[in-house]
């Protein structure tokens, strides 16, 4: 009122004005809630325009949404900051999820299986944003496959599990335990989690017998082909031959050549069949003494045989008997009467 | 020690399946195979010719005493050595 009175200046037809406008104003204060203005030269703070709305362009595949930013031309070099969001459904009223605002332009956000709309906004300050452009309809992501997973997700298995076989008269044992031994449970991992499998021991099982054992949840099964383990709950567990000395190991058939009671060249008659490592070579005579050979095997047969020592005092027939031929057999090879009829030869 | 738990017969793997606990909780499982693959394409089972030589109570047995000789070292060491069990 001080300030009425100074600028009417005695005029009270000025001073009765003024006053009917400030309670005016008071009135409406008081009736909208709002304070008086600031005065106009007062500094306020800086606004800076939206820039013109980008264009937006998100595909699906593979398990990921390729988003594509184009910026408006009038942007010149000013950066454009992007803040891009995503929904279930199309009026985004739930499920919105907003990514980390940015000034890049393209985008692979990996999430598979699902289905999303999305939209954006933009800013050169990320104070003052342009409204949202929705990009019409939803988009799917589509599966991912097994071939574009990086590694270490949890799509990845290890087991520590052994699985080899045994010679039990006329059949074998495939055995199924952990690190602590035989009858030692072993642990399954998948992903970040893991579960201990109890062992187990398969008995009956015949000779020649190449299977992929793999734990169901309840038991082992033996089956003959890698596809049969591929039930999604199932623990593939390893890959077991069983072979027997009459039936899938055969040994080479070597001859030695000699010379002035040395050993001077070796005759493969027979390469042999079925050998993971190489026969053991033993060369004994009536007379001789001193030479060595040894076997080299290629595709399960003896391909080359390598002269060591001559020897001397050969006669004209020495016999060289092959053994072994299974790796980690027992020497003789696996037998229905050794401690070692099989072999594993994979882990799955 | 181990002992006999549950046994059966599973007809779709052609297993004759035999679990064995101990007093802990530990499993092994003894599967003596009394079936055979048929068919690759449609996992049909047959039954193996060599059925009535099977003594399933002699490979339990086995098993069992084999398992529970490994068992009884450790609990011998364990007496040894004045050592309590968990």
């Amino acid at each position: 009122m001080a300030q009425i009175n100074s600028a009417a200046r005695g005029n009270s037809d000025l001073r009765e004005t003024l006053t009917g406008i400030h309670l005016a104003l008071q009135s409406l204060y008081a009736q909208t809630g709002t304070t008086p203005l600031s005065k106009v030269d007062t500094t306020t703070a800086a606004f800076t325009a939206p820039p013109a709305p980008s264009k937006l362009a998100v595909n699906g595949a593979n398990g990921n949404f390729s988003v594509s930013i184009t910026t408006p031309q009038s942007a010149g070099n000013a950066p454009i900051y992007q803040e891009i969001s995503s929904s279930p459904v199309a009026n985004f009223v739930s499920g919105v999820v907003t990514y980390p605002v940015s000034t890049g332009t393209n985008y692979v956000l990996p999430n598979p299986g699902v289905t999303l709309y999305w939209r954006l906004r933009s800013s050169y300050n990320q104070q003052n944003w342009s409204s949202y452009l929705a990009q019409p309809g939803a988009v799917s992501s589509g599966l991912m496959s097994s071939a574009a997973t990086g590694s270490n997700l949890s799509l990845n298995q290890s087991n520590y599990a052994t699985v080899d076989s045994v010679a039990d008269g006329s059949s074998a044992t495939v055995r199924v335990y952990g690190s602590g031994g035989v009858g030692t449970a072993w642990t399954s991992v998948l992903g970040g989690s893991s579960r201990v499998i109890p062992s187990g021991t398969m008995m009956n099982v015949a000779y020649a017998a190449n299977g992929f054992v793999v734990w169901d949840g309840q038991k082992y099964q033996l089956k003959p082909q890698l596809a049969q383990t591929f039930p999604d709950a199932w623990v593939p567990v390893g890959k077991v031959s069983v072979i027997a000395n009459g039936s899938g190991l055969v040994l080479p058939v070597i001859r030695a050549v000699v010379t002035g009671g040395a050993i001077v060249a070796y005759q493969i008659v027979s390469p042999g069949n079925g050998l993971t490592s190489a026969p053991l070579l033993s060369i004994t005579d009536s007379s001789g003494t001193g030479a060595t050979a040894t076997a080299v095997v290629s595709a399960g047969a003896v391909t080359q045989i390598d002269p060591g020592n001559a020897g001397s005092g050969y006669s004209s027939s020495p016999t060289v008997t092959a053994s072994g031929g299974v790796s980690g057999g027992a020497a003789g090879g696996g037998g229905a009467t050794g401690n070692n009829g099989g072999r594993l030869y994979a882990d799955v | 020690m181990y002992s006999l738990h549950e046994q059966y017969l599973d007809v779709a793997s052609g297993f004759h399946v035999i679990e064995l606990r101990d007093e802990r909780g530990n499993r092994h499982l003894i599967q003596l195979a009394v079936g055979h693959d048929g068919c690759p394409a449609c996992g049909a089972v047959h039954p193996k010719d060599s059925l009535g030589a099977l003594d399933p109570g002699a490979a339990i047995a086995r098993v069992n005493e084999a398992l529970n000789t490994s068992h009884q070292q450790m609990l011998d060491y364990a007496d040894k050595h004045g050592l309590i069990v968990r």
